[in-house]
């Protein structure tokens, strides 16, 4: 069954002559472990927004669990899928580290000592416990990665959406969010991992997508 | 069209204060008609004319404020003792709405030129630089704020809260907690 349907989805930013996206069709299976490679601008980061129902394509048509995406509301999306920006300092929004990852596990309606258990577990995982009383834009980049990626994995999603997330972070903490990725993947739940890092997703994925010009130009399972 | 920003500033403000000094609806009618008019005539995109609707729904209880505060003109609809509709405040209510459309029409003129020589041009009208550069700096982050907030917004709903569900005390609690993250990102 599909989980992620795009059906020849054409999107083009406002005062731009040549689409971002041009002409996609892609299905993404449920569980499926996705790699999306190409080089700037050829409309990975679109795609993924577009995925996430945050942009609406202009052509074609996406559906979500064979429901279109324009029929979810952005929280219904985000209880499905998982996503997080190449720009973490743009999901940033809390008071603190600790209240960044706990956020979405209160509106969730877990119970305090839940939440104490999760965020400790991700947040000591990334070796950014000692930080939790820290205002998330004190953090170096890398550190802001490191809380967004926990905020939205603790949050569980069927899917996860992950748009550069080595950009900003040291080798060490690579090897541990490869090894977290393989345990999620082994879970059962989807990841699209869209980036440059070829050594990073080397292993993590059974499909490799790569973009040109908005277009899918190679498509290997 | 490429107009002096000195002459953009003179017509916004001319436009402005005819809005503000006439009272009675024809006249605002004609200031909207030239309003627009002269827009269309320097080439300016109005695209705020198109989200009409909006607007409509702001009108709509403009009149009805004012018929219940204006306690002049004959009631055309009333709930008990308390005015809901009355010829006055309708009259009212409309001049009220099309004063508020030529005001954002005659920001219009500003908007769509370009900070660095709003900057200037309020120097060559005599406004001290720090000042001016002041309000270039406002101006410049304005649309960055927007967008951050979007962003953030957006981040919220996508960890699961659904800001129209909510209650209204709750939402007011996570635009305040917001609030502060955005200014010192932006």
């Amino acid at each position: 069954m599909c989980f992620i349907c795009l059906d020849s989805v054409s999107f083009t930013y406002e005062g731009k002559k040549t689409p971002a996206v041009n002409d996609v069709s892609l299905s993404f299976a449920a569980g499926e472990s996705v790699a999306i490679v190409g080089l700037n601008g050829s409309g990975k980061s679109t795609l993924a927004r577009l995925m996430m129902g945050l942009l609406r394509p202009q052509k074609g048509k996406i559906t979500l669990s064979d429901r279109p995406i324009e029929e979810y509301s952005l929280p219904e999306i985000g209880r499905k899928l998982g996503f997080v920006l190449q720009n973490p300092s743009l999901m940033l929004f809390s008071t603190s580290v600790y209240n960044e990852v706990a956020f979405g596990l209160k509106w969730k309606g877990k119970k305090r000592q839940e939440v104490e258990q999760i965020c400790y577990n991700y947040l000591s995982y990334f070796d950014i416990w000692d930080l939790r009383d820290e205002l998330p834009f004190n953090l170096s980049q890398g550190q802001k990665q490191m809380v967004v990626l926990s905020a939205i994995l603790a949050l569980e999603p069927e899917c996860l959406i992950l748009d550069e997330p080595t950009k900003n972070i040291d080798g060490y903490r690579k090897k541990k969010l490869k090894k977290l990725l393989l345990d999620i993947r082994a879970r059962g739940i989807g990841l699209v991992i869209i980036t440059h890092d070829y050594d990073f997703v080397d292993g993590l994925y059974t499909r490799k997508i790569y973009m040109a010009d908005g277009k899918v130009m190679a498509d290997e399972h | 069209m490429n107009i002096d920003i000195r002459t953009r500033l003179l017509i916004s403000a001319l436009f402005s204060g005819m809005a503000l000094i006439y009272q009675k609806i024809e006249y605002l009618l004609i200031i909207l008609i030239f309003n627009i008019l002269t827009l269309v005539l320097f080439k300016i995109r109005i695209k705020i004319l198109f989200s009409i609707k909006k607007l409509l729904y702001i009108s709509i209880m403009m009149i009805v404020i004012q018929s219940m505060f204006v306690r002049t003109g004959h009631p055309l609809l009333k709930m008990g003792s308390i005015c809901l509709l009355t010829d006055n405040g309708i009259i009212y209510g409309a001049a009220i709405f099309l004063r508020f459309i030529i005001l954002i029409l005659s920001g219009m003129f500003i908007l769509n030129s370009n900070i660095s020589q709003l900057t200037r041009g309020l120097v060559k009208l005599g406004m001290p630089f720090e000042i001016a550069f002041m309000i270039q700096m406002g101006a410049r982050f304005v649309p960055v704020f927007f967008e951050e907030m979007g962003e953030i917004l957006n981040s919220i709903q996508l960890r699961g809260v659904d800001l129209r569900k909510i209650y209204k005390r709750k939402v007011i609690k996570v635009y305040v907690s917001i609030f502060s993250p955005v200014i010192y990102s932006v």
